[in-house]
């Protein structure tokens, strides 16, 4: 029914049972005291043996409570919530334990550095941590995804073994996307109908590019989604700067003398830098390092220009400085450049390179840094066969008269073999020079002739190739162009005119032999011939043709692919295959590949980087050429602006284990049992205090204490004026220790005085009213109140203290008590009345002064409600602060002093037995003592 | 004098005993006639008649002749012997939360008392005891015997057990009938014992006066904790948590003290109690200012 989120303070259990342990160690250190007698602590312990053992014990239970709540609290319990509505069963599901899967994304996006280690580490530990907190009843499955599932979902065999799987994991080079691996979690857990809990925690960086498999980027969708099934991620809180470079190309125009240029766009995510570096790196050098800016989104195509390099292989790869995510900061490239076309120039004639003639207008146009990107040659005609034609990519032919047939065999073989031949028919030709040659031109030449009547402009032919990107044709005037002479010219079969005069006769053929192209210009480019050469169409008609002729449509082949593509190489047919290569790929694995039908095909780039093809056996020496593999930057990989609305759960990394367990079972309880623990501690605090219940009980009945209702004690009551109302104010101590110590009542031993005014008049049964001069009148109010209180039960006692007869205070006695009472009068007592037998038999009154010898009263509703003495009984009470009396009785002395304490005491005892003494159940005895005589 | 300086004698100066008088006048509640037969009355003087006075006592032949009331008054035996009986068991050494011992207390209390009687006229004797009468002093009516008392006391050094009622049973034989019986002690211990011991000696027609010294934290038992009690005087031990006690053994407290006072006043025995936190000097006063009064 519980979990425990913190279960290793369980251990701290045993500290509840503290309170008991210490109150016996403290029992047994007791501090020893010396005390004079333990009869009465005896006593005491066994009457209160019961009740305080049974608090004590009570008290120790509540300490201990309190303390293991306290622990438990610390423990962090989470109760098992029992799904209501659809799974009733919902807390017997997770009795049994829970069925996890795993799902850890490797893409290239969780190399994300945060916090000092790469998101996949945080992943793994994530994975990790929840693997431990999982109990021996649950099963779990662990698999790593990026765009696919990599590898089978099936259940390990413990904990153990799914640690170890998933700390076999490394992070990968594909992309993301959630769908197909989530669908096969699902999958995997529907196989089973089990009535188990089912988890799916995605241990991934929460980015949009995951669901990009999803339609709408729902997951409802999801072919197999189960809402049953908890699905659970992790929350990061980790800004998302990322800035990679999302693509490379080459630029369409090269840069100055034909170097390759690079073009590349960056795209940045988050916040953008205003400087950021980016450095050109071939081969292993850096070329070229600059700062740009980044703008929030896909930049510009900035242009990075390559330096010449040595041979035609150029790699290397260009870098953004690292940031958060380093594996979209390279992008690698690879590319065959061809190098420039070499071409040869043959000629027949010394005087072919002066001015004017064909030599001297080709050799301004090819040679140079200015010119055409060619590698021009120049050489006689008697020469050509001591060359090796096969360096060279175009032959041109020009001013020959005739041919040596060796020259003419090499040309031929040439051109067999791929080569790229150009015969200019030139000044001094005739139908002989090119018979050798028969078999490769496009046309036969025949005679020279001429145009009557003018010049013939250049027209276009149907075969020309267009030049689309580059120029078109028009732009150029041809018909500027004249051509004074040409020869006549025979089309064979299977070639194109590209160029043709007015009259439709070819001037410019093109035709193929074997596996070369071979042009035929039926005229010359002599300025005597032709305005050709001093025109601007020149350039682009020679360049078009040499091209066309040196084969190289691209100046580069380049050789980039993505991670996963596999690297294709074919032979072409005039290239010699080798029988075996070797493919070294960028973590230094080496891989031999057979050659099979001239094409290899590599298919385990799995990482992004360079990797080198090698012929090993055979083979031209090419070298080793290099292919470029990177990232998959199609998608957005490398933005990881996470899913706005998460459709799974987030667990906070620094809380795993209790966010996991909330949301697999329900509730902490931990705030209710720091509640009762509190709640058990107060009680405790009111419970050890000694008067706990009685304090208690008081607070709670604090407006009902009353005054007067002291139950079983006398209180010495007297009534306050406004005046000399206490004339002899610490008498009352000697009369209650008098009372005290003679009789067996108890009394309070403050004295209480009360106003006539006073509501708790009625709560005192018994009052004295003292004084020497005459208190002020009474007002209406107040002698009603006295007289309601004399009626309904209350005594008083009148004592005169001025000790002279008809004093004004005797006068004002009897005027109030004549309004207060107007049915009673005051009258003497009679000897056998009962106030002089009520404690001692009293004769005479006694007191300071003997004014009378009688007391007066008043009766009322049949008992006397009124005492009026007259002889200062309480001034015969008065001592001085040492003890001594204060006053001399007079005239009786000691004994009339006597007599007035006893009389004041028989007074009190009236008040409070009234006619006790005088009923008949002690008659005898009070008449045997009276008969005794006492005075 | 150790236990009466000179303010202490300022203060008893004061004090003037009247108990005597008491026994000449017979004021006391319950005393019968009676005891008057018997008693061995010597005329002692005269003096004037006030009214309340017995009028059994006026002297007719004065009055014959000089025409004014005069009433006889007459003297006891020669001299009123008064014995100081001091409680000088281990308990009397027990200092808890007053100013010194009650051994001391009961010493100053015990040498002003004797003060009173000797500078009265009567003749005073000490005895100590604990388990039995140790020290006895002889009554003598001199204040010489102040001095003698005060060495006894000071040389007194108070332990062992109590045993009041055995001792005071012993010492019942040595004092003669109708003396006055100054008991001071701390009547800690069987409550029953004492009291039948008291009433013995009062049985006796002594007249007794009970000085009981307490310390506050006697009444009180303001200790905290859990505590292991040693008895002084027998070592017995007790062991209890205080605080689950004190209110019970103050209620015993509150019942033995009133069964005390209440079998005490029944029989006419002056009972005071003294706390060695409170002033002895006013304390006194006022004991024997009650004591007057009956």
């Amino acid at each position: 029914m519980f979990s425990f989120l913190n279960p290793s303070w369980l251990w701290a259990l045993p500290i509840a049972a503290a309170p008991v342990v210490l109150h016996l160690i403290f029992l047994s250190r007791a501090r020893r005291v010396l005390f004079s007698d333990l009869t009465l602590l005896r006593a005491a312990y066994a009457r209160a043996l019961p009740s305080t053992r049974v608090r004590q014990w009570l008290l120790l239970l509540l300490r201990t409570l309190a303390l293991g709540c306290l622990v438990l609290a610390f423990s962090r319990p989470v109760l098992h919530r029992s799904r209501s509505g659809t799974e009733p069963e919902g807390g017997v599901r997770s009795e049994q334990g829970l069925d996890v899967v795993l799902l850890v994304d490797d893409s290239w996006s969780m190399g994300a550095v945060v916090r000092g280690k790469p998101r996949f580490d945080w992943a793994c530990a994530a994975g990790r941590e929840l693997i431990t907190g999982l109990r021996p009843a649950d099963r779990v499955a662990v698999a790593a995804f990026s765009d696919r599932l990599e590898g089978v979902l099936a259940w390990t065999g413990g904990r153990g073994p799914a640690s170890e799987t998933l700390s076999r994991f490394r992070l990968g080079s594909r992309v993301s996307d959630v769908s197909g691996p989530l669908a096969a979690a699902y999958a995997f857990l529907s196989r089973e109908k089990s009535a188990r809990k089912r988890i799916v925690v995605l241990l991934s960086d929460n980015a949009r590019h995951l669901m990009r498999g999803l339609p709408e980027e729902d997951l409802r969708r999801l072919p197999g989604y189960d809402p049953e099934v908890t699905l659970l991620g992790l929350a990061w809180e980790d800004p998302v700067d990322n800035a990679g470079i999302a693509e490379l190309s080459l630029a369409e125009e090269p840069g100055p003398g034909g170097t390759p240029v690079l073009a590349a766009r960056v795209s940045t995510v988050g916040s953008g830098r205003p400087d950021w570096q980016v450095s050109l790196w071939m081969g292993d050098k850096r070329v070229d390092s600059r700062s740009i800016e980044l703008a929030p989104g896909l930049g510009p195509p900035r242009l990075y220009p390559l330096p010449p390099s040595a041979g035609p292989e150029i790699w290397g790869r260009l870098g953004l400085r690292s940031d958060r995510l380093a594996a979209d900061d390279d992008f690698y490239y690879a590319m065959r450049v061809h190098p420039k076309p070499r071409v040869l120039l043959a000629y027949g004639s010394p005087s072919y390179l002066e001015a004017g003639r064909g030599g001297y207008s080709f050799k301004k146009l090819l040679e140079g840094a200015r010119g055409l990107p060619y590698v021009f040659d120049m050489t006689e005609l008697g020469r050509v066969e001591s060359l090796r034609l096969e360096d060279f990519d175009v032959i041109v032919l020009d001013e020959c008269r005739t041919l040596p047939a060796p020259a003419a065999e090499a040309i031929k073989r040439y051109v067999l073999r791929g080569g790229g031949l150009w015969v200019i028919a030139g000044t001094r030709a005739g139908p002989e020079t090119f018979r050798p040659l028969q078999d490769l031109l496009p046309a036969s030449v025949g005679e020279m002739g001429s145009y009557h009547g003018g010049a013939s402009p250049l027209i276009p032919g149907p075969g020309l190739p267009p030049q689309e990107g580059r120029f078109s044709w028009d732009e150029f005037e041809l018909r500027n162009v004249s051509l004074g002479r040409r020869y006549d010219v025979e089309l064979r079969p299977g070639s194109q005119v590209w160029f043709r005069d007015a009259l439709g006769a070819p001037l410019l053929s093109c035709g193929t032999f074997g596996h070369g192209r071979v042009l035929l210009w039926a005229s010359a480019v002599d300025v005597a011939w032709t305005n050709l050469a001093l025109k601007p169409v020149f350039t682009a008609w020679a360049d078009v043709a040499l091209r066309h002729l040196s084969g190289t449509s691209d100046r580069a082949q380049w050789r980039t692919l993505e991670v996963g593509e596999p690297i294709v190489r074919r032979w072409a047919p005039g290239e010699q295959a080798p029988a075996r290569v070797q493919v070294r790929a960028p973590g230094g694995r080496s891989t031999v590949l057979l050659v099979e039908n001239r094409e290899i095909s590599f298919p385990d780039t799995r990482e992004p980087g360079l990797y080198f093809l090698a012929p090993l056996a055979g083979g031209e020496a090419a070298g080793v050429e290099a292919y470029a593999v990177n990232l998959d930057r199609a998608g957005p990989e490398g933005d990881w602006t996470p899913v706005k609305k998460l459709p799974w759960a987030a667990l906070r990394p620094e809380a795993l284990r209790e966010d996991f367990l909330r949301s697999v079972y329900g509730r902490e309880v931990r705030t209710l049992l720091l509640g009762l623990a509190a709640l058990l501690l107060v009680l405790e605090t009111l419970l050890s205090r000694p008067r706990a219940l009685g304090m208690l009980i008081l607070a709670l009945s604090l407006p009902s204490v009353c005054l007067g209702q002291d139950g079983d004690k006398f209180a010495w009551s007297q009534v306050r004026y406004t005046g000399a109302w206490d004339p002899y104010p610490g008498v009352y101590k000697d009369v209650l220790d008098f009372v005290t110590s003679v009789t067996s009542v108890l009394v309070l031993p403050e004295r209480r005085d009360v106003a006539l005014s006073d509501p708790r008049l009625f709560s005192v049964p018994f009052l004295v009213l003292g004084g020497k001069q005459a208190p002020p009148d009474l007002s209406e109010v107040e002698l009603g109140r006295l007289r309601d209180y004399l009626s309904s039960g209350g005594f008083l006692w009148i004592d005169d203290a001025s000790g002279t007869a008809s004093s004004p205070f005797d006068k004002w006695v009897r005027r109030t008590l004549a309004l207060a009472l107007p049915d009673s009068d005051l009258k003497p007592l009679p000897p056998d009345h009962v106030v002089f037998k009520t404690f001692f038999l009293m004769r005479k009154p006694g007191g300071r002064v003997l004014v009378s010898g009688a007391v007066e009263g008043i009766d009322w509703g049949g008992k006397t409600v009124v005492v009026y003495t007259r002889n200062d009984l309480l001034g015969a009470w008065a001592k001085d602060p040492l003890g001594r009396d204060l006053y001399d009785c007079l005239p009786g002395g000691e004994a009339q002093r006597m007599q007035a304490r006893k009389m004041t005491l028989n007074i009190v005892m009236f008040a409070l037995t009234g006619t006790y003494k005088a009923d008949a159940v002690h008659q005898p005895y009070i008449l045997e003592k009276m008969r005794m005589g006492q005075p | 004098m150790r236990y009466l300086d000179s303010v202490g004698l300022a203060k008893l100066k004061n004090i003037r005993l009247r108990l005597r008088r008491h026994l000449v006048e017979g004021h006391i509640t319950g005393r019968h006639r009676s005891l008057r037969k018997g008693f061995s009355q010597e005329f002692a003087q005269h003096r004037s008649y006030v009214l309340g006075d017995e009028l059994k006592r006026l002297d007719w032949k004065v009055y014959a002749r000089k025409d004014r009331f005069y009433v006889k008054e007459f003297q006891e035996e020669k001299s009123l012997k008064t014995y100081l009986l001091t409680d000088a068991s281990g308990s009397m050494s027990y200092r808890g939360g007053g100013k010194e011992p009650k051994w001391e207390t009961a010493c100053r209390l015990t040498m002003a008392m004797a003060y009173l009687v000797l500078s009265g006229g009567d003749a005073a004797g000490l005895a100590t005891f604990d388990t039995e009468p140790r020290a006895f002093l002889a009554p003598r009516q001199s204040l010489a015997q102040l001095r003698l008392m005060d060495e006894q006391l000071s040389r007194t050094r108070p332990g062992g057990e109590t045993d009041l009622g055995g001792v005071l049973r012993r010492v019942v034989g040595r004092i003669p009938r109708r003396s006055m019986i100054v008991l001071v002690s701390d009547l800690l211990g069987d409550a029953r014992r004492i009291l039948d011991t008291v009433k013995a000696f009062h049985a006796r027609r002594h007249r007794i006066l009970v000085l009981q010294v307490l310390d506050p934290v006697e009444r009180d038992l303001d200790l905290d904790g859990p505590v292991l009690f040693e008895g002084m005087e027998d070592r017995s031990q007790l062991r209890c948590e205080v605080g689950l006690l004190r209110r019970s053994y103050r209620e015993a407290f509150e019942l033995q003290q009133r069964l005390y006072q209440a079998s005490f006043s029944g029989r006419g025995i002056h009972f005071g109690t003294f706390y060695t936190d409170a002033p002895w000097g006013q304390a006194l006063t006022r004991f024997l200012a009650l004591a007057d009064m009956r």
